[in-house]
């Protein structure tokens, strides 16, 4: 069984996995797979090590994809057609993510009442948009046009949570992206931040 | 310097902390109970026609802000979404089924519990 | 009804610092992920294997915006 760390292009040689083992690059097209010892049991120390494993990874890559921690394949072939079957979508993911990192962004506070017009389809419709686009964060994404490159929004349903944002941004445009932050006018809202990342959210996914 | 963004507060983290435990796999593995075969591949069907129908949700929200429906389309295409969101909730209901049961994205975690 | 037990992933998520926690959202949920599959079974024996990324993905990287307008 191998582990996944990472899907990259400009794989460091010499890098260490999540146990100090040296990785192992396996490569399928355009795409490198870093690879090592097969996912640990969980455990707060292993996730910890898988993160900084693959940050090792990032910090000297070109492009880099993060693979989910316990992301493995029984053997090498196995590997390879795993990749091969979405060559073309990782491809374009690592174009996406060159040179890049991401922030992460927590929005806490009451989300906003639709304004209400229209009939009940257009009301749901206007209200799953408001979800699911956060457009009260209009503001500050036009002071954050300069920076960020892309975004994923994840809507919650915790009380008082009302979505995470993840932005994409040029590798070193951290400091830039936070004093936006700090200095966009939004009424309503708290902003929490975390970041620089590797662009773990910017992944191919499954679900839309 | 808005002070609004701070560092997260003790509330908002055990919001973010309630959130990520709710989405963490409790049933990965979608093999059918032996006494509930019904509910296994009610799991299944519903788990798909949700993913569908949040394409179907992200389509409509981009031609509505793309302006290419017209007021009658967003109101038609708003009311099916919305009884179809219904539907699901309620059908997954009567199987016994949460909507975090319907996530079709199983992840790694699947093999490791 | 009583609440099931929490599963190991739950009990690491329930006593993770800040830290942790932004470190789990990371590496749980996001990411390549090479299982995309789901194995139907019946009577504890496995059945079925469907290869979901390669049944499924999301229409917008396979179709031309816009519609028929």
């Amino acid at each position: 069984m191998i582990g996944l760390y990472a899907v990259v292009i400009g794989a460091p040689r010499g890098a260490l996995g999540a146990r100090g083992e040296p990785v192992r690059i396996i490569i399928r097209g355009g795409l490198e797979a870093v690879c090592g010892e097969p996912p640990p049991p969980l455990s707060p120390e292993a996730l910890r090590a898988h993160e900084a494993a693959v940050r090792r990874i990032a910090d000297e890559a070109q492009a880099c994809l993060p693979a989910r921690f316990g992301a493995s394949a029984a053997n090498e072939d196995d590997l390879l057609q795993a990749l091969g079957a979405r060559e073309q979508e990782l491809l374009a993911a690592l174009e996406l993510v060159r040179g890049r990192e991401q922030m992460n962004m927590r929005v806490h506070g009451a989300a906003a009442a639709p304004a209400p017009a229209g009939g009940p389809g257009t009301r749901y419709l206007e209200g799953r948009r408001r979800a699911t686009r956060l457009p009260e964060l209009d503001p500050l994404r036009s002071s954050l046009s300069a920076v960020v490159r892309a975004e994923r929004v994840e809507p919650h349903e915790e009380a008082g949570l009302i979505a995470s944002v993840y932005h994409l941004i040029d590798r070193g445009a951290s400091a830039d992206y936070r004093r936006a932050v700090e200095n966009a006018a939004l009424g309503g809202v708290r902003l929490s931040l975390s970041g620089p990342w590797p662009p773990w959210s910017f992944a191919p996914e499954l679900s839309p | 310097m808005n002070k609004d963004v701070v560092a997260m507060q003790v509330g908002q983290l055990e919001a973010l902390r309630r959130e990520i435990e709710r989405r963490a796999e409790k049933a990965p593995r979608w093999n059918a109970d032996p006494k509930d075969v019904q509910k296994s591949v009610a799991r299944l069907v519903l788990a798909l026609i949700e993913f569908l129908r949040k394409l179907l949700e992200r389509q409509a929200i981009r031609r509505m802000e793309a302006g290419t429906f017209t007021p009658e389309e967003t109101e038609a295409v708003g009311m099916a979404l919305m009884r179809l969101e219904e539907t699901v909730h309620d059908l997954a209901k009567r199987f016994g089924l949460k909507p975090e049961d319907l996530n079709l994205d199983l992840g790694p975690l699947g093999r490791l519990i | 009804m009583r609440k099931p037990p929490r599963t190991p992933a739950q009990e690491i998520i329930a006593h993770a610092d800040s830290s942790l926690l932004e470190i789990i959202d990371l590496v749980l949920n996001k990411g390549v992920t090479l299982q995309g599959e789901v194995i139907l079974g019946v009577a504890g024996v496995d059945l079925i294997y469907l290869r979901l990324n390669a049944l499924l993905c999301a229409a917008d990287k396979v179709l031309p915006p816009g519609g028929r307008k």
